[in-house]
């Protein structure tokens, strides 16, 4: 995926070329006070045909994204295991509510590039060397992760939720069938404090009072 | 193209029309009138290496932002919009093909491209514009820069030969003075797995024991404990693309984190030897995958739900000298890594008068048969004499045998934690 430096349209690379892809941005939606510059995180939000697996773990997911369709979600911002673990369990459990506005969010300073046009950042994780360093990018992040690449985390996910529920994965036999996917980008601060959010501050209401 | 007589093929530049020289393990050359940066272009019923392309008109990487949805657990990644298997199935070099020169430059103002491992957008130092590569072709080539020296590495060869314990004390004085440089290519599988690990694994648990007079004390124990461990990883498979044995030398150890070049046509030492590498790109992705999939985390029992998210095939070409010197006659070798200097492997003929096991068992038998020959003359008075002889005899052979047998043994050294 492209982010134009020039216009913030997200392109999708396809056989025939660039193609314009549609991405959203979620407003701030948090009822308490924000502190720190708000940057925006690439998110895919996936809406699976059907899925098969443990019906417990669906069930409550689709519970709680009543009545609206259940998604799943994974950041599409970081490769680091812990950060698509935490926030993509975090946002799949949550459904949160989401006011999404066309296009990627405004950036005020320089758009950032697709991930390999700086391979010195570490393809894992976009954060710099470890997980506790500032993020290496300032008001809009970078798409690591492709559309394709985001049905297989999907799958990390849901077994990471069905793995805090059941006591063994063995009998776990998950599929999704791939169905629609949207890229949002969430609002969020960095902010150390939020340890089980691998130190983002998700600026939504769904989020708040999660501090560690 | 029309092919040169040493495995190199002449194309003409597509900038100015010079005659490009163009070596069959090399995909890249610089012209070198006009200086325009070449790329090996094959034409096949599916057109799998592109050119460069503006971004605007960009083909879709090998193994990205498929649309066509997961491939399921385990898996590999399916080419997007059906294209034929990204890794390719034939073998290494497809010299037969037609194949075309294309400018490694920026479209934008035909300014110099720089080219770096693992990248495919490439910025014009000139214009600044980006540039995205289309497929390569299903693997990249990529050089090991060669730091050492002839002389640096006759000298480390030297080194190793007066300080290695064991070795003959004539083979220390030998002059070490030929040596030749080999690019040994190198398979490099990169596979970026996601997913799930689980079994059993046996633990140490502390268990308070409460004993019949109120005491109290620890006991330790082993349990079998269920264990999950998520896994979002890249993992790699090097393989050497050729018998690295047969030189004398084990596979070079490194880390695969280490400043690659791009194999372009020129860079390498024309005097040096290229090896042809083995094996089939199909083949080593199949192999890289299988292990990749494989649990790592060393569980009894263990079962995964890994998926391979992208993966990626490069020939590494790694230079190594090769010293080889004359002791008591024989041929001996040094290999020398000519990227980092140390040495690699190692032969040389052993120090004088050391037993080695055949020596010893051939001494054994000859100081067996002086003795029973001895002890046949004590016991039967009328064979005294001869056995006393055969005896002397045996003796002298066997002393004869140790005097001839230095240069027998032999030391050998190989680098530790190398295949």
């Amino acid at each position: 995926m492209f982010v134009c430096s020039g216009c913030g349209q997200v392109h999708e690379v396809l056989e025939s070329g660039l193609s314009p892809f549609a991405a959203s941005t979620a407003a701030v939606t948090t009822e308490l006070a924000v502190s720190g510059p708000i940057r925006y995180l690439a998110v895919w939000r996936l809406l699976p045909n059907a899925a098969a697996g443990d019906d417990a773990v669906w069930e409550r997911i689709r519970r709680a994204a009543a009545p609206g369709p259940a998604h799943l979600y994974v950041p599409a911002f970081s490769m680091a295991r812990p950060v698509v673990q935490r926030i993509g369990v975090r946002l799949t459990e949550m459904q949160p509510v989401l006011q999404l506005a066309s296009g990627a969010p405004a950036s005020p300073g320089r758009w950032p590039v697709l991930a390999e046009a700086m391979p010195e950042v570490s393809p894992i994780t976009a954060q710099g060397g470890s997980l506790a360093d500032p993020p290496g990018f300032e008001a809009v992040s970078p798409i690591l992760i492709g559309r394709r690449e985001a049905w297989g985390l999907a799958h990390f996910v849901y077994m990471a939720i069905e793995a805090r529920e059941a006591r063994d994965l063995h009998s776990a036999d998950t599929w999704l069938e791939p169905g629609e996917e949207d890229l949002l980008f969430f609002p969020a601060v960095w902010d150390p404090r939020y340890i089980h959010e691998s130190n983002w501050r998700l600026l939504l209401r769904e989020f708040d009072g999660l501090v560690a | 193209m029309s092919e040169s007589s040493d495995n190199s093929r002449l194309a003409t530049c597509p900038q100015c029309g010079a005659p490009v020289t163009l070596p069959d393990y090399a995909d890249l050359a610089v012209c070198t009138f006009c200086g325009s940066n070449l790329r090996r272009e094959q034409h096949r019923d599916v057109d799998e290496w592109g050119p460069l392309r503006r971004e605007t008109e960009a083909d879709p990487p090998a193994f990205d932002s498929d649309p066509a949805g997961v491939a399921g657990w385990g898996a590999p990644p399916t080419p997007p919009g059906g294209r034929p298997a990204p890794l390719g199935d034939g073998p290494v070099p497809a010299a037969a093909e037609e194949q075309v020169l294309h400018s490694l430059s920026c479209p934008q103002c035909a300014g110099p491209l720089s080219v770096r491992a693992g990248r495919r957008i490439l910025l014009c130092a000139h214009c600044g514009v980006r540039v995205l590569v289309a497929g390569g072709g299903g693997f990249s080539r990529w050089l090991f820069p060669q730091k050492v020296e002839r002389i640096q590495a006759l000298a480390a060869a030297g080194t190793w030969l007066s300080d290695y314990p064991g070795v003959s004390r004539r083979a220390r004085e030998v002059p070490v003075t030929r040596a030749r440089l080999v690019h040994v290519p190198i398979w490099e599988h990169k596979a970026l797995v996601a997913g799930w690990e689980f079994g059993t694994k046996l633990r140490t648990r502390y268990h308070l024991v409460t004993e019949e007079e109120g005491a109290e004390r620890l006991d330790l124990a082993v349990a079998e404990e269920p264990f999950e461990e998520p896994h979002l990883q890249e993992r790699r498979l090097f393989q050497a693309a050729c018998d690295v044995s047969a030189l004398g030398a084990t596979r070079p150890r490194f880390s695969g984190r280490e400043l690659l070049l791009p194999l372009v046509a020129g860079e390498v030492d024309p005097s040096s030897t290229v090896m042809e590498p083995r094996g089939t790109p199909a083949d080593i992705a199949e192999r890289g995958r299988k292990l990749a999939l494989q649990p790592a985390s060393g569980a009894a029992d263990p079962e995964s739900r890994m998926l391979i998210l992208r993966e990626s095939l490069s020939l590494l070409y790694y230079p190594l000298w090769l010293v080889d010197y004359q002791a008591g006659g024989r041929p001996y070798r040094i290999v020398v890594d000519a990227h980092d200097g140390s040495v690699n492997s190692a032969s040389a003929p052993a120090r004088e008068g050391r037993l080695t096991p055949s020596l010893g068992l051939r001494i054994a038998a000859l100081v067996a048969v002086a003795v029973f020959a001895l002890w046949l003359g004590s016991v039967v008075d009328a064979v005294r004499v001869p056995t006393v002889l055969v005896a002397v005899i045996v003796c002298i052979v066997a002393i004869l045998v140790v005097l001839r047998s230095p240069g027998g043994g032999k030391v050998e050294y190989h680098e530790p934690f190398s295949s």
